[in-house]
């Protein structure tokens, strides 16, 4: 019991141990600070890669593609592993944007799909930027809107334009049947004049909506053989934005018919040349459809690598059936490996890092401890003087170690979580009202320090300890900061804030960035193993100083200066 | 004649220091009586502390024994020692000691509450509070519970650590030069809370190098080149 009451007293009148616990909170906030955001940028980039990746990707290696693949597609969707399979073609073009003064002309991957069947695979529709409603503004100022042709969403047709891949009324030519006219979906960063904005949104009258591009892409036949170069001029019809800078930046989807037909994958029934000197030739020539990827849908509570196994199973024997063709199946971290698997080396180097910094804090507080019992031996001489036996003194300085640790990682936690979950604010803040926050500080800290000034003052009779005073310190600036932060939008301070504009520091620039927010997750699992870290490393901390204390001899400590 | 509770024999103390051997105690032998106040008398450095040391089982001798009631005790085991001076020997020192963080009364109750778990401590709280401020009450300092030493006169802090020395009624009370920090004034008071305590039946043994404080007991011996002389 008396360990309790010293340590009680300890911890409140002693600057030592404060230092030590706000040392181990200062180490822990940090560690779990660093752990979240990157976990979060992992996860995140995790999601957003998941977002237009399917569970599983088949892919031909070859340009050319594969034939077969209807028959592929249907033994794969005989498997319980399997949701949904679907055809896809993927081609490298370049791509010239050509309604603008001055033609630019891109690299791209254009990818035909059937969007239907892929946004089953994907959420394709989700990463779909701009709404019905934008393109119907869009169709107001037009020449037919102004005619006075039809106002409503439905009426316009223009709800579903990225979505099914085909053009909206706007564009269509009445003489044909609307599937045959084709749209084209692109990458928000693959529009050169959509230029991100400063808080990291896009405008829609910098959209490629509605304007015309030029593809250019090789053709090739099954063997591999160049046959031409492919042309075509499709419209725009949305942009999409998964967050994931690779696919936005890089990649337009067209209709899959539409491209197979423009890359001659399609069935193509055909005679040969007839020979009029030797008679020969004029037999009909069938050429199977052609694409180059299938993807694939896990049926629910089947895991990646079980879909994995089941599809490489049907591939490999189809393979076998095809004289050997050669197909790889992926799953989408497969597909990603060498960008999530860096960003994962990050985190774990990291990690180590704070291994080391935890080692640095086992350090100090081992060190604060030895100072804590070389200040309090003559204590430890009177206790064991009045009967506290020797394991006693020990695990008074193990719980003091224990507490100090306790009380640090608590702390450590909340800030840490407080500053996780508010970095977004914070980034706002420290970018937009630097001035404000720095003059807000100031104040608090006048405040504050005058508050705890006058405190000491009243209480000089009471002796009132210098902790005391910090602590009181602390409790006022925090509070009053953060009044101020959830106050802000009403705070108006011209002398201070007319600066603003002038001193603030983005710490994470949405703009350059393809993930325009902090990751702000905090991962409890993840956090509590931390915290224990925290508390058992305050404890290790304390041991040696703990021995020393336990192993002093009672007369030598009475007699110590 | 009462029986003595403590009986010392033949002890022996000897340090090592700067590579010599340095006897402080060559043999001694010394019983104390129940009820008696001893005073150990010598100058500064002759050994008194250690041998009050020895008695109260703070430290260990070179060879020799303390009997207190019929064992040795430098034969009990360490927890057995530690209850020994907890329960039976009270001691008062020239220079306080008492615990800088502590009330007046938490340095008195401390002593309570080493004897005592954090699961048995709800049970013994209120009995350990009123024999604590009993104790503040029977050296004159009921009206200063609350006040941490450092507001405290030195004549106020001995009369706390007397306090402390007694909250467990300990067989004996062992007081190193407990006036030699003080006043004359001051320590007259504290020698008339010895004498009182004594009057109540407290058995007590004081060392000191003061002839005058050592009158003040029953009987004086004097401690002179590690041995004992009786007066």
């Amino acid at each position: 019991m008396y360990k309790l009451l010293l340590i009680s007293k300890y911890l409140r009148r002693k600057l030592a141990p404060l230092f030590a616990a706000v040392a181990v909170t200062i180490c822990t906030a940090m560690v779990i600070i660093v752990a979240s955001v990157m976990g979060g940028f992992l996860d995140l980039m995790q999601s957003t890669a998941k977002q237009l990746t399917p569970d599983v990707v088949i892919q031909s290696p070859s340009l050319t593609g594969f034939s077969g693949y209807e028959e592929l597609v249907e033994r794969l969707e005989e498997l319980d592993e399997v949701e949904l399979a679907t055809p896809a073609i993927a081609s490298p073009a370049s791509v010239t944007f050509g309604d603008l003064n001055f033609p630019i002309t891109r690299e791209v991957l254009v990818q035909g799909i059937d969007p239907r069947a892929y946004n089953r695979v994907v959420p394709y529709d989700d990463t779909l930027l701009w709404s019905a409603d934008d393109m119907l503004e869009r169709y107001k100022a037009s020449p037919l809107g102004a005619a006075g042709g039809p106002r409503s969403r439905a009426e316009v047709d223009l709800g579903d334009a990225g979505k099914h891949l085909r053009l909206p009324l706007l564009y269509r030519n009445p003489a044909l049947p609307a599937g045959d006219q084709p749209g084209a979906v692109i990458g928000v960063a693959l529009n050169p004049v959509q230029l991100r904005q400063k808080d990291g949104s896009y405008i829609f009258d910098n959209s490629f909506v509605g304007g015309s591009v030029t593809l250019a892409m090789p053709v090739f036949s099954e063997s591999g053989q160049p046959l031409d170069v492919s042309q075509p001029r499709i419209r725009v019809v949305n942009e999409f934005k998964s967050g994931f800078y690779e696919a936005d930046s890089a990649v337009m989807f067209v209709p899959f018919d539409w491209l197979q037909k423009q890359l001659q994958m399609h069935r193509i029934e055909e005679f040969t040349a007839f020979d009029e000197v030797t008679g020969l030739g004029g037999e009909a020539v069938v050429r199977d459809a052609r694409c180059t990827h299938i993807y694939v849908k896990a049926a629910d509570g089947v895991s990646d690598l079980e879909l994995h196994d089941a599809c490489q199973q049907v591939v490999s024997a189809f393979s076998r059936e095809r004289d050997g063709v050669l197909l790889r199946v992926e799953t989408w971290e497969e597909v990603h490996g060498t960008l999530l698997g860096a960003v994962k080396n990050e985190k774990g180097m990291v990690t180590f890092l704070f291994v080391i910094i935890s080692i640095v804090a086992i350090i100090m507080v081992a060190t604060t401890f030895y100072m804590i019992v070389l200040e309090k031996t003559r204590d430890i001489g009177v206790l064991r003087a009045i009967g506290a036996p020797s394991t006693g003194v020990l695990g008074l300085f193990l719980v003091y170690g224990l507490a100090i640790g306790v009380i640090g990682a608590g702390l450590g936690v909340w800030l840490a979580w407080f500053t996780v979950t508010n970095l977004n604010n914070l980034q706002e803040a420290l970018a937009n009202r630097l001035a404000t926050l720095i003059g807000s500080a100031v104040l608090a800290a006048v405040v504050a320090l005058g508050l705890a000034i006058g405190v000491a003052a009243a209480n000089r009779k009471r002796d009132f300890s210098l902790g005391a005073g910090i602590v009181l310190f602390l409790g006022v600036f925090v509070a009053l900061m953060a009044a101020a932060y959830y106050a802000f939008p009403a705070i108006s301070l011209p002398a201070i804030s007319g600066y603003d504009n002038e001193i603030g520091w983005r710490m994470w620039d949405p703009q350059l960035y393809f993930f325009e927010k902090i990751p702000d997750q905090v991962y409890w699992p993840e956090v509590l193993a931390i915290g224990a870290g925290a508390v058992i490393s305050s404890v290790l901390g304390a041991i040696i100083p703990a021995v020393i204390a336990a192993r002093l001899n009672p007369v030598e400590a009475l007699r110590y200066e | 004649m009462s029986e003595a509770i403590i009986q010392a024999s033949n002890l022996k103390r000897s340090f090592h220091e700067a590579g010599r051997e340095l006897h402080v105690l060559r043999g001694v032998d010394l019983s104390i009586r129940e009820g008696e106040w001893l005073s150990i008398l010598g100058r500064s450095g002759s050994g008194k502390s250690t041998l009050l040391h020895l008695l109260g089982g703070l430290d260990r001798p070179t060879s020799g024994s303390v009997v207190f009631n019929g064992t040795d005790i430098f034969t009990l085991g360490g927890g057995r020692l530690d209850r020994y001076r907890n329960r039976h020997a009270g001691f008062v020192f020239q220079f306080y000691h008492l615990l800088p963080e502590l009330s007046a009364l938490e340095n008195v109750l401390i002593g309570s509450m080493l004897g005592s778990s954090v699961l048995g401590w709800p049970g013994r709280r209120k009995a350990a509070h009123r024999t604590a401020k009993e104790m503040l009450d029977r050296v004159g300092l009921k009206d200063r519970l609350t006040h941490r030493p450092a507001k405290l006169s030195g004549g106020e802090r001995q009369r706390v650590a007397i306090a402390r020395a007694l909250v467990n009624r300990p067989s004996v009370l062992l007081a190193d030069e407990p006036t030699g920090n003080l006043d004359a004034d001051t320590a007259g008071s504290i020698l008339d809370l010895f004498r009182k305590l004594h009057r109540e039946g407290q058995t007590i043994a004081m060392v000191t190098h003061d002839r005058t404080v050592a009158d003040a007991g029953d009987r004086v011996v004097t401690l002179t080149k590690g041995r004992l002389a009786a007066d």
